[in-house]
């Protein structure tokens, strides 16, 4: 039997409050004129003022312990947050991976010292992670990384390039994927070291997108010196510290709805006469959103539970992200004047937004093809 | 499923899992043993007189049988039997299958002809479903006999009894026909299983090139899709069957999931099939090998109880008439709570 078991998600019942909470936040906390444009930047909008809401509902760190200035609550709940966040276009990316990925990985490896210092600015929304795994050289081989923390008197020497940085121009901590030392193996000898980027020595410079835009950054380091406490878990140990932060990278569903303003905006243009292509093509795609919610809610359960949904993750990421790519062309498929030929404004530049953004829906995170090997390994091919 | 249930289904299955060289038969044997283990009221809830399955459970049972290339109108006669306890009537023993009687007739009278019934040839009675009532017509009936793509009986019924006994309708034909489709979707995600496993095996066991194909990265990338496919379809098979004891109080949410379930399921039937072929080769293509009793089940489920198209519009038409700044909330709306 090679199942990959989603065990049935937990019910809703519990959530509905919380989940009626968010919405009326939503409607009173997102501008006046809000528009399906901003909605399609997905979770790439920054907007820290948002983000200090949020953590003021006690929306951010919401599964970290209260001796950390979190709230204690369930990977559900935080799973409700999420999706209502996700699925209202808000803006989030201020806070979005401190949340998502470094204050879990801080709270399980990282020192007393580290979780007093980040784990409470992360839940008032006013502290900002980046990440920092891809260099120059080390793309979906990460392993292959270079950058080298040399551990000196008092701390470590860190020389490399970090790349694809999103939003580390407006992050105050980077978590450095390194090498310490050597290893036989390639995955020895590496190391995750908690990077203040106000050090001395840490370079942030734009690189923009295909759509002019800048996430993007390369991150230099030159001769930087953190001190000892730097270090995240355990010296060596690096590898299998950063496989458990991309298993909560991969988990949630920011992996499916990153085209849902499109989807909607669809939507609103044909609904004075839906047609039956339409209706079949909105109701496939409701299909397929439902049924990816159901797993992305599992592996809430699992994460609840404290089991490991790493396989269940990689799948939702790697289905999800073929539905966020295909919205884009079934859109232009539907509406009946052709894309070049309409008139709504307001329709035409989400789709222009969730089309140049789409290619980067399965490169971030895990490339399809890193994620179809990890799936094969999970079945036992490799 | 408790597991004492699930021990024995299983075990009862593996026994008669289908033959690749066979055409699928009702075996009077293992519908014996189906009965003794009250498999046909599965569906039934406690308080009707079932044997305290969940309608999950039910599902969990369609599944394995799904898994095992069953040949046995299991689903068909689950369904018939929950129709009679809705209807207040006593069970019958089966095989049944439930038929739905031409539109604007008023009963069920000698002669009267059902098309692709399942398993019909071994029918011991049908449950008729007209407008507004229901009939229970007993064998013998004429049989022209059909096959579906996976060759499994698909008949053509004359009756030839008059109606054994006539009751109200409970239950809105929409939410029927859901119900059907969800039951299909159960057995798909079963098929689909195997499908996957007997596709893992294969890779791993056959060598060209000096080592087993399931150690090339493209063979690898095709087998992850099926595994992701078919975990989809397992996903889409629960969500439905949990939905299923809110098939009354909320046929809207119902059918929502089940459209939803039958949409997804079809959809990966197709990839699932088409790639199971491609990494086995020939040998998958054989009458002997055992891929087809799956593939080849798929292809005819998918198009049982609504297709694709048929579906997908229905649940379109739903969102549509609930409009697009209603899409998240119905989406999320769990059933059996008010929208």
């Amino acid at each position: 039997m090679n199942a990959i078991p989603f065990a049935p998600p937990p019910g809703e019942a519990p959530y509905r409050t919380l989940r009626a909470e968010v919405r009326e936040f939503l409607g009173e906390a997102l501008p006046a004129g809000y528009s399906a444009f901003d909605r399609a930047r997905s979770w790439n909008g920054h907007d820290p003022e948002f983000s200090r809401r949020l953590g003021a509902r006690g929306w951010l760190g919401m599964t970290l312990p209260k001796a950390y200035a979190g709230h204690e609550r369930s990977p559900l709940e935080r799973y409700v947050v999420v999706e209502e966040l996700l699925a209202a276009g808000a803006p989030v990316a201020a806070h979005w991976i401190a949340d998502r990925q470094s204050a879990p990985l801080i709270l399980h490896f990282g020192t007393e010292a580290q979780r007093r210092a980040v784990l409470p600015g992360i839940a008032a929304g006013e502290t900002y992670f980046c990440i920092g795994m891809s260099e120059p050289g080390s793309g979906s081989d990460l392993a292959a990384a270079r950058t080298s923390a040399q551990p000196v008197d008092g701390g470590y020497r860190i020389n490399g390039t970090k790349l694809w940085t999103t939003y580390a121009h407006k992050a105050h901590y980077m978590i450095l994927f390194c090498r310490t030392g050597a290893a036989e193996d390639r995955h020895g000898g590496t190391s995750q070291l908690l990077i203040d980027l106000k050090t001395p020595g840490v370079r942030i410079s734009p690189i923009i997108d295909l759509a002019g835009e800048h996430h993007f950054n390369e991150v230099a380091f030159e001769d930087v010196f953190v001190p000892a406490g730097a270090l995240i878990g355990v010296e060596g140990d690096g590898w299998r510290q950063v496989m458990s932060e991309l298993a909560f990278e991969r988990s949630g569903p920011d992996r499916f709805l990153s085209a849902f303003a499109l989807m909607i905006e669809l939507m609103r243009v044909l609904e004075a006469a839906p047609d039956r292509q339409a209706k079949r093509a909105v109701g496939r795609l409701a299909a397929h959103l439902m049924v990816l919610r159901h797993m992305s809610r599992s592996i809430a359960g699992m994460l609840a539970r404290g089991e490991n949904p790493a396989l269940q993750a990689t799948i939702v990421k790697d289905l999800g992200t073929l539905l966020e790519q295909e919205i884009p062309e079934i859109a232009r498929s539907l509406v009946p004047a052709g894309i070049g030929d309409q008139e709504d404004e307001a329709f035409v530049a989400t789709f222009a937004r969730v089309l140049t953004a789409a290619p980067s829906f399965s490169l971030r995170g895990g490339t399809r093809e890193i994620l179809r090997g990890i799936i094969a390994r999970g079945l036992g091919l490799r | 499923m408790s597991d004492m249930i699930t021990d024995m289904v299983s075990r009862l299955f593996r026994e008669h899992r289908g033959r690749p060289t066979e055409a699928p038969a009702l075996d009077p044997g293992l519908w014996a043993a189906v009965e003794e283990m009250g498999i046909p009221l599965a569906l039934v809830p406690e308080a009707l007189g079932g044997i305290g399955l969940e309608a999950a459970d039910a599902c969990a049972i369609l599944r394995v049988a799904g898994a095992q290339a069953i040949a046995a109108p299991l689903a068909d006669t689950m369904l018939a039997s929950l129709l009679l306890a809705q209807a207040g009537a006593d069970f019958l023993s089966g095989p049944l299958a439930v038929v739905t009687a031409p539109s604007g007739t008023t009963g069920c009278a000698p002669g009267a002809r059902f098309r692709a019934v399942a398993f019909g040839r071994a029918a011991a009675a049908l449950v008729v479903v007209g407008d507004g009532w229901i009939e229970t017509v007993p064998a013998p009936f004429a049989v022209e006999p059909g096959a579906n793509i996976a060759g499994e009986p698909r008949d053509t019924l004359t009756t030839t009894a008059a109606a054994s006994g006539r009751w109200a309708l409970t239950v809105d034909p929409a939410v029927l026909r859901g119900l059907r489709a969800v039951l299909a979707a159960a057995q798909m995600a079963g098929a689909a299983q195997t499908a996957l496993d007997l596709t893992v095996a294969y890779a791993n066991e056959r060598v060209q090139f000096g080592r087993p194909i399931g150690k090339f990265q493209a063979i690898q990338h095709h087998i992850a899709v099926i595994a992701s496919e078919a975990a989809a379809m397992g996903a889409a098979a629960d969500m439905a069957a949990e939905a299923i004891p809110f098939a009354a109080t909320d046929p809207d949410g119902f059918l929502a999931k089940a459209a939803a379930a039958k949409v997804r399921c079809g959809e990966a039937a197709g990839r699932i099939a088409g790639l199971a072929h491609q990494v086995h080769g020939a040998i998958g293509f054989t009458q002997e090998y055992e891929l087809h009793m799956f593939t080849r089940r798929l292809w005819s489920w998918r198009d049982e109880h609504g297709s694709e198209a048929g579906w997908s519009e229905i649940l379109g038409e739903r969102l549509f008439a609930r409009g697009a700044a209603a899409l998240w909330q119905e989406i999320t709306r769990p059933t059996g709570e008010a929208a």
